[in-house]
């Protein structure tokens, strides 16, 4: 009886593991997809970087874990050699991101939208727990309208940049934000925030 | 009486011939109508099997079959479809069932409610065993099978994002 009870144990524990490291076998494609999203970001002029890689550069034992747990795998069950994939990328970018967060001026939006602005902080207040809102403003003085091929618009859209240091990084960064209202025959929808948070370019804290 | 008779038979013989010749006429253009909307029906709705390292060569907006695998990726930012309430979830599609080979980005809607061609919604702390995905057929799969997804190329994103709107296995 003994024997049996750890036969079954044994059986169900070798199936257990087997399972969870066949879930792993999500790392490889994991690790081209972040390998891209770095090459992404060298390729961008400002270098602007997704949250999901700003985690990888700055905490890579976080990001790590926060996938084997998506994996339903141990983190050490990754092998030594997990980031080969990204290095080169990895470094060239992480080199830009330090001399960047050091170095590189942020310039002050040319205008204020007092309104917008409001809901994009409430917005980014919530997204991004703990962070703080050091500056932002607009790009736009008025509301930037779109028409369609008839003349009649469809939305418009003021823009900017918010400045803001987010908890786990060591620098600064900047971030694009767009408050939009849709047109609808005689007047505009209340403000909706299209793009708050994702991704940034690092600058030197003021 | 000879002469109204040939008359009669003459213009019987006109109304038939103009009869006949637009009856030949519509058949023509017919015809040409039903090429034209044979040729728009396959550009729009029969999409192209494509092997998943060519899906970004494709043209914008162009339909397109690929098959594989659907992998979660490390972090899967939702967004809200325009067309409907569903939520939009980034997952990846890769070659082969051990993770390796070439990869897509692919955007599937995810509802509560099981429907075909969509995945469950996930939790916001989501592990593979959250993961259910429905064929066309209603029939539930999971990453482990191999999926045939169709889905317009869309090239806004670098290098692009297969939007998903048919799931089915091989």
């Amino acid at each position: 009886m003994k024997k049996l009870i750890l036969l079954i144990t044994l059986t169900l524990t070798t199936l257990g593991f087997a399972n969870a490291q066949g879930a792993c076998n999500a790392l490889d494609v994991n690790m081209g997809f972040a390998n891209n999203e770095l090459k992404s970001s060298l390729a961008d002029p400002f270098h602007v970087i997704s949250d999901d890689m700003q985690k990888l550069l700055f905490t890579p034992d976080v990001w790590k874990a926060e996938l084997a747990k998506v994996m339903n795998c141990s983190p050490s069950s990754f092998p030594s050699n997990w980031m080969d994939r990204v290095r080169v990328n990895y470094d060239q970018l992480k080199t830009i991101a330090d001399n960047d967060g050091k170095t590189k001026i942020w310039k002050d939006r040319p205008f204020q939208r007092p309104t917008e602005q409001a809901i994009v902080k409430t917005k980014y207040i919530a997204k991004y727990p703990g962070a703080k809102i050091l500056k932002i403003g607009s790009n736009y003085k008025d509301w930037n309208v779109f028409k369609n091929s008839l003349g009649i618009p469809t939305n418009r859209y003021v823009r900017g940049e918010i400045l803001l240091q987010i908890p786990g990084r060591p620098y600064c960064q900047a971030q694009e934000w767009v408050i939009k209202q849709a047109y609808k025959g005689g007047g505009y929808s209340s403000s909706v925030a299209e793009n708050v948070g994702g991704a940034g370019y690092f600058v030197k804290c003021p | 009486m000879l002469v109204s008779e040939v008359r009669l038979f003459y213009d019987n013989f006109q109304i038939r011939q103009s009869n006949f010749k637009m009856s030949l006429t519509v058949k023509i253009y017919l015809a040409i109508a039903i090429a034209i909307a044979t040729a728009i029906c396959s550009c729009g709705i029969t999409p192209a099997t494509v092997a998943v390292h060519e899906v970004c060569r494709q043209t914008d907006r162009k339909r397109v079959s690929v098959e594989g695998y659907l992998r979660l990726r490390q972090s899967s930012e939702q967004e809200t479809s325009d067309t409907s309430n569903a939520k939009l979830y980034n997952l990846l599609l890769v070659e082969k069932s051990s993770g390796t080979g070439a990869f897509i980005t692919v955007s599937i809607p995810g509802t509560g409610s099981h429907e075909p061609n969509r995945i469950d919604e996930l939790p916001v702390s989501y592990t593979y065993n959250d993961v259910r995905i429905y064929t066309d057929s209603g029939k539930q799969v999971t990453t482990d099978d191999r999926l045939v997804i169709t889905g317009s190329v869309m090239k806004e994103s670098k290098p692009c994002v297969l939007q998903v709107d048919k799931i089915d296995t091989p």
